[in-house]
């Protein structure tokens, strides 16, 4: 049986005992203003960042980036509501002509501008990727400095799927040229709120 | 057998393609110098990871185990592969028990290491690579020439010619963002019919039995959320211990890979979604082989960034074809001999041993190191060719004799410097071709050493 024979062989090929080193996370410590950084960063990962200042200022700000939208899906609670009710939803692949989906963040990284978005958040696995567009919401005070200190917090999340998301699909495969919008959304915006 | 130094003699055929394909990757490691210099505690964050990885190696069965037992709690499949045919049998059975026959596939060295494509077309299977370099590489019925940017070898006006033959796309004199939203378009299609999606691995931790896949494209999610059925595909040695050091490699790999903080998406693979299924195939395939050879079990530690292709003169200058073997530049050049010694015996003679590769590891592998110990094992075992055996026996017995060694050399100066070109730009000097040898100085370094020892007190 090979998983049998696997596990003899690294048994008898593997090196002696190497102690597991200890993350010490104030090696990495910058004195920094998180949102600050966290803007910055995420503008580099081609995300929008937006700074509504209540949910008035939310939706007035969505209409006005996402002006031709049919088939919006939203996750956000009260903060705004969709066409269409993901409760309705038989199969993902019905949601191919989705323009736009809002969903909440759960946690912000300032070092790369990356959001947590946990399955329990966004409906359904597909819906992040598939739609055309992609509204965050997340809370400024859920920022942290580094991946460290996002797995610090995550040390507790037990759902079975959950994605760190850092700026809309893109790909530089022809000729290293950026082209941003490849096989998933094609626009990111963060609403920092 | 085509040897590297042949491949990269037919690469260099054209001098501004060369020098072309040299620009593109020295661009991207411009961007990784940029990024890397700009976080707090890069060196740790190096020793961290290669001290993660030193620890794995040592304790692979227990946290094999470890993943096993949380994956199985956790409703994932798991499957364990010798070699790359179990694997591929593995995978086909899954598929027949599915009746699947449309697969999407996002990137994985290892499906391409194990030959998983060409064994399901056999069967008649469609399988689609859903990233958009693999596509390319896949449409033009190559390989990928590089582990991060598979189609970094195809020129613009290339892809566009191959995308209008393949996809009908209109001729666009290579219009990027044309071409990306016609391949959008095209995918989509296909992520939408597949039965079954196919991704690698980048992580598997030992302490949840979930793994990470990370794209910039997407397209990993794109299939394996649409699709019935998930295989994702990992060598052994992906495994790290716990969820924390994730932290530690997803800081590194997209720096160390394409200059970027991080990929555009992490995910991260817990369970199977309600009423799906979600396997997972663990594969050795000559990788507890390698474990056991104490000068090369390093470069398991591999986190598959790249960044030693982009750095290396070598590679730049010749295309990750010209090494044939799955995995090209450096990295591969070390782990390739492992697998194969004969066929690959030439791979660690492709470098200069500058070092570069080892000083950009993201894990710190010693591969400059393991290059030249490489070099040792091939020569042992092979002797090496007559003109290299022949032309050490004779230094040898030069160096041994310091005053005709001084005549010797004083001779040769005086021929560099009054013998008529022909005679020393001839076919016999390699170090000559292509390029002009260094002027001879006038006086040699036992000259000056002498007359300078005069001065010391």
């Amino acid at each position: 049986m090979s998983r049998k024979k696997i596990l003899k062989a690294i048994k008898q090929n593997k090196p002696g005992a190497s102690p597991l080193p200890e993350i010490r996370p104030d090696d990495f410590r910058d004195e920094i203003d998180l949102t600050d950084a966290f803007i910055s960063n995420a503008g580099l990962t081609a995300s929008r960042v937006m700074q509504p200042v209540d949910k008035g200022d939310f939706i007035k700000q969505l209409k006005a980036l996402y002006p031709d939208t049919k088939k919006t899906c939203s996750l956000a609670g009260d903060w705004f509501t969709g066409s269409f009710d993901i409760h309705t939803m038989k199969d993902p692949r019905e949601m191919e002509d989705l323009d736009l989906l809002v969903v909440r963040g759960v946690h912000g990284v300032a070092e790369n501008g990356a959001v947590w978005v946990p399955e329990s958040n966004m409906g359904h696995r597909a819906l992040p990727f598939i739609t055309k567009h992609l509204a965050l919401l997340l809370d400024k005070g859920q920022i942290v400095q580094n991946m460290h200190e996002a797995y610090a917090l995550l040390s507790g999340y037990d759902q079975g799927f959950g994605v760190f998301i850092s700026g809309p699909s893109k790909t530089a495969d022809i000729e290293q040229s950026l082209v941003i919008g490849a096989q998933s959304a094609l626009t990111t915006t963060i609403f920092l709120v | 057998m085509q040897e590297h130094p042949e491949a990269a003699k037919k690469f260099n055929a054209d001098e501004d393609y060369v020098n072309w394909h040299d620009q593109a990757l020295w661009h991207v490691r411009k961007k990784r110098a940029r990024t890397v210099n700009k976080i707090k505690g890069w060196e740790q964050l190096r020793s961290l990871a290669s001290g993660i990885k030193s620890n794995v190696m040592a304790n692979l069965d227990d946290y094999l185990v470890e993943f096993e037992k949380n994956a199985l709690e956790n409703n994932i499949r798991v499957h364990w592969a010798q070699d790359a045919a179990e694997h591929n049998k593995i995978i086909y059975q899954i598929l027949h028990d599915h009746q699947a026959k449309k697969v999407i596939k996002s990137k994985s060295m290892l499906t391409e290491e194990c030959h998983l494509n060409p064994f399901l077309e056999e069967k008649g299977i469609e399988i689609i690579d859903s990233d958009l370099g693999e596509r390319i590489v896949q449409l033009a019925r190559e390989t990928p020439s590089h582990i991060v940017m598979p189609a970094i070898h195809k020129k613009k006006a290339q892809i566009d010619e191959l995308l209008h033959q393949k996809l009908g796309t209109k001729r666009s004199g290579g219009d990027e963002v044309y071409l990306a939203r016609e391949t959008r378009k095209h995918l989509r299609e296909k992520f939408l019919q597949a039965d079954v999606a196919i991704t690698g691995v980048n992580f598997a931790i030992a302490e949840t039995g979930g793994f990470v896949v990370c794209t910039n494209e997407g397209n990993a999610d794109m299939g394996t959320h649409l699709a019935p059925v998930h295989i994702a595909c990992m060598g052994i040695e992906k495994l790290i211990p716990k969820r924390e050091h994730l932290g530690v490699f997803l800081r590194l790999l997209a720096r160390s890979a394409t200059g970027q903080p991080i990929t555009a998406y992490s995910s991260h693979f817990r369970r199977p979604a309600p009423g799906k299924e979600l396997h997972i195939v663990l594969v050795d395939n000559g990788r507890t082989r390698q474990l056991g050879r104490p000068d090369f079990r390093r470069s398991l530690h591999c986190i598959r960034c790249g960044a030693c292709m982009n750095t290396c003169p070598i590679y730049r200058r010749s295309g990750g074809h010209s090494y044939n073997a799955t995995i090209p530049g450096p990295i591969g050049s070390i782990l390739s001999p492992g697998i194969d010694l004969k066929k690959h015996s030439s791979l660690p003679f492709a470098s200069t041993l500058c070092g570069s590769c080892s000083d950009v590891c993201p894990v710190k592998i010693d591969i400059h190191r393991q290059l030249f110990k490489w070099r040792q094992v091939i020569i042992q075992e092979s002797g090496g060719t007559w003109s290299k055996r022949f032309s050490m026996k004779f230094a040898g017995w030069l160096f041994s004799r310091p005053k005709l060694f001084a005549i010797t050399g004083k001779l040769g100066n005086l021929f560099l410097k009054l013998a008529p070109r022909f005679l020393i730009y001839n076919r016999l000097n390699v170090w000559g071709r292509e390029r002009e040898l260094p002027k001879v100085n006038s006086k040699s370094f036992s000259d000056w050493y002498k007359k300078h020892r005069k001065n010391e007190p």
